[in-house]
């Protein structure tokens, strides 16, 4: 099936999360993926859970399940002279390719952009680093706790009283993935109009940092250092804040002076939402504790969904702050198909979240499960690069493949 | 590039707005469309003060941030007239990117059927809150909500404590980024089928993945994550630890055996860390409290970044917890050159986030500040539409374009 990105070939040198995320958006759309896994190991992420059954094994992962839909899998040991050789002739016949070693292991494979460059100097290469390719922190180690602290998330979230807490979930790695996935389509326009290849590089810390705007821009306006405000935003909007009810949270999003008087009047607070001090957004912030206090006995006798649609139909923004179960059970994404069910050996009928995004009125179309490691090594190199079977067992033997 | 690509930006508030502003950065043309009666809300949700006092609206960080890089008109949509200049300058562009759902469009008479016959090969990208169709897709949200949906907020908190929301939504910019990635894809889609496109993006399923781990916990396992807290599964210590300074923080993630060893030579071996309780990560897991306790006496006696750097030169993840004025002093970042001095008309210079990715050798590049509200038209409406200035002026008398923000109901 031709699709979007059918003509971009890309190679795929990257492992678990941001790199994957980056090749799995573009294989979702079209675009032609190759993986390169070590031998025997592959890719880390197939070490990360969760698990088919909770048992790990190399083809039991569901987060590269999810991760590598639609891509093709050649073991290459890229130390080895030979694997070089395979991967630098791959190299000339792709698009893009994408890594996130560590800087300079690419340099110490033999695969500087200079080398690329003689290969290919039609290619677009896509490096997403932790910290990006320079600077004091280019060889530190990262997690998503650290991304998260250095990238400025971590600061103002939590209880003030209390250490800081992170985000639950993983973004930075896959805000990274998405940078890396744009500036690789920006950089493949940007060759197919001028001939000119490119380096892409991603920071991760940079991406989080890119994603934030209220602490350091505002420090820079105006000096002011925003403080942990609880289950609030921010101390200054309370009237974005998670309130409990009768049988979990809510999140009340109400952004706007309209959103409050409409919520204080579904709330039966009809004396309230026609105070003034309840419909501008600075004398709010003085009356927060007075503005929850109102809310709470009518929440307490409501389940979150109840109040999710009373206030939605009111045009007034809440959510029911969904549990994992019941946002892969909820009957909206249900019916628009959010979530896709991939037939995969190890996993049986696995259900992931589907593509991001698709052209208005058209269905979903159908995804490759993830590739079972080094299942298409001979396919491409005998198909793509004309080895014969006779080379293919000689490097399996060598420890090539 | 070549031919730069012209992008007209109908969004307000975070999403739409950067997603367009990544477009700019990296050399499209982007003009961004407000209302003489209704700005961007993200130019601040007061009322403006008195006409000869201080332009607040100019003044936002917010705004000022995510809309570089933009032409800016504002333009009355809801007139006959209006509608008319949109569509010629619908005719002139490659992609809209829309943060509205295709039925208020349709209402307005720019929905896509509408536009496309203006112009084929449009590209265009809607972005409701909740997608165009399905149960729920005329319910609104914002960043809050939309990453609450997705299942991010029920996952995030202490771990013995309620869920909590997130104090930088990552429901916007993380929808920003796909609905540029979609404007992208919609390109190599048009230039592949040699027409235009319309596609629907729904700021909710563009988050999951962002949460995948714990939706497939459940879908894989039927297992319900909840709140983790500064806790890692496997990983300990794992956590946030107070530092010698006044609500400074440091972040420690210890991965293995190997490591905590590594970790208790640079504490300098002290006699509680040799109890062998604490040799593996399942016996640390177990006594985590005490464990995190005695780790916070250590690092209570230095400074986030000192044991952010001991513990990284011993090849531990740690890192300290950044305040937004530390953001600006950070020795990586600048020695990267992260960050931006932007001087914008009525807000002075000041610091933003810089370009994500760095492209080499075509770098991104500031070549407009934020737009002062209704600040190109002579550009929009004469370069390139080709009004003559008599006209303009007669558009601005009739209030169909406006330089002032002009508030028909002073009441909220």
């Amino acid at each position: 099936m031709q699709q979007a990105l059918s003509s971009i070939h890309v190679l795929d040198l990257s492992h678990y999360i941001a790199g994957p995320y980056c090749t799995k958006l573009l294989a979702d759309y079209g675009a032609v993926v190759l993986k390169v896994e070590r031998p025997v190991s592959g890719d880390g992420a197939r070490t990360l859970p969760p698990f088919f059954g909770d048992r790990p094994g190399l083809e039991r992962s569901g987060l590269f399940c999810f991760l590598n839909t639609n891509k093709q899998s050649v073991t290459l040991n890229l130390k080895h002279d030979r694997g070089r050789e395979v991967v630098l002739r791959l190299a000339a016949q792709a698009d893009v390719l994408v890594e996130n070693f560590r800087p300079g292991v690419m340099e110490r494979l033999g695969l500087s952009p200079g080398n690329l460059e003689k290969a290919n100097p039609r290619l677009v290469t896509v490096s997403i680093a932790n910290f990006g390719a320079s600077g004091p922190y280019r060889d530190h180690k990262l997690t998503d706790s650290v991304a998260y602290a250095l990238g400025g998330w971590t600061y103002p979230m939590g209880e003030l009283d209390r250490p800081p807490v992170q985000p639950g979930g993983a973004f930075g790695q896959y805000v990274a993935g998405l940078y890396g996935a744009i500036g690789a389509l920006q950089a493949v326009r940007h060759r197919n109009a001028t001939g000119e290849g490119q380096t892409v590089d991603v920071s991760i810390q940079e991406a989080l940092i890119a994603t934030t705007l209220y602490d350091f821009v505002a420090f820079s306006y105006a000096g002011f250092v925003r403080k942990r405000s609880g289950r609030q935003f921010h101390l200054a909007y309370p009237n974005l804040v998670t309130l409990p009810c009768a049988d979990g949270y809510v999140g009340l999003h109400a952004g706007l002076p309209t959103h409050i008087r409409a919520l204080l009047e579904l709330a039966e607070r009809p004396d309230l939402a026609a105070d003034p001090r309840f419909n501008t957004v600075t004398e709010l912030a003085a009356c927060a504790r007075e503005l929850h206090g109102a809310l709470l006995p009518w929440l307490q006798k409501r389940g979150k969904w109840e109040v999710y649609h009373a206030a939605q139909v009111r045009g007034i923004p809440v959510s029911p702050i969904p549990s994992p179960q019941e946002v892969v059970e909820w009957p909206h994404l249900k019916e628009r198909q959010a979530f896709v069910e991939i037939e995969h050996p190890e996993g049986g009928r696995v259900k992931i979240p589907g593509p991001p995004f698709r052209e208005n009125g058209k269905p979903l179309w159908p995804l490759r499960r993830a590739p079972l490691l080094g299942e298409h090594s001979e396919e491409i190199l005998c198909g793509r690069l004309g080895y014969t079977k006779t080379d293919v067992q000689q490097m399996r033997d060598e420890g090539v493949l | 590039m070549t031919k730069p690509l012209r992008v007209v930006d109908l969004t307000n508030g975070w999403a739409g707005p950067l997603s367009t502003c990544l477009l700019g950065d990296f050399g499209a043309e982007v003009i961004k469309v407000e209302s003489p009666s209704h700005m961007d809300w993200w130019r601040g949700a007061e009322l403006p003060g008195p006409p000869d006092g201080p332009k607040l609206y100019e003044q936002a960080p917010t705004f000022n941030t995510v809309n570089r890089n933009k032409y800016g008109i504002a333009l009355e949509l809801t007139h006959p007239r209006g509608r008319a200049l949109f569509r010629e300058l619908i005719r002139i562009s490659d992609v809209l990117i829309a943060n509205y759902p295709l039925r208020s469009l349709r209402k307005l008479g720019i929905d896509y059927q509408a536009l496309s016959a203006v112009n084929p090969q449009l590209v265009m990208v809607t972005l409701p809150a909740f997608g165009n169709n399905g149960p729920d897709s005329e319910y609104v949200g914002f960043g809050c909500t939309t990453e609450a949906m997705a299942g991010i907020t029920g996952v995030s908190g202490y771990e013995d404590g309620q869920p909590q929301m997130l104090s930088n939504a990552i429901g916007d910019p993380g929808t920003a980024l796909n609905t540029c990635f979609a404007a992208l894809v919609g390109l190599f889609e048009q230039e592949r089928r040699g027409k235009g496109v319309s596609i629907d993006l729904s700021h909710v399923e563009g988050l999951l993945p962002m949460n995948a781990e714990a939706l497939l916990d459940y879908t894989i396992n039927g297992r319900v994550q909840g709140q983790r807290g500064n806790r890692h599964p496997t990983m300990a210590p794992h956590g946030c630890y107070p530092c010698k300074g006044d609500d400074e923080w440091v972040v420690i993630a210890v991965a293995s055996d190997t490591q905590w060893e590594k970790f208790c030579q640079v504490l300098g071996n002290p006699a509680w860390a040799g109890n062998q309780k604490f040799a593996t990560a399942a016996g640390r897991k177990t006594v985590e409290d005490e464990l995190d306790r005695s780790i916070a006496a250590w690092t209570k006696e230095h400074e986030h970044y000192e044991v952010m750097e001991l513990l990284q030169q011993a090849g531990i993840a740690a890192g300290a917890v950044l305040s937004g004025p530390e953001i600006l002093s950070d020795a990586h970042l600048a020695a990267r050159e992260f960050l931006l001095a932007i001087d914008k008309a009525e807000a002075g210079t000041h610091l933003y986030p810089g370009f994500v990715p760095r492209f080499h050798p075509s770098a991104g590049q500031v070549r407009l500040p934020a737009p002062c509200f209704g600040e190109h038209h002579d550009y929009v409406f004469g370069t390139l539409l080709g009004l003559p200035a008599e006209e303009i002026e007669i558009l601005t008398k009739e209030r169909i374009i406006s330089t002032v923000p002009i508030f028909p109901t002073l009441t909220r």
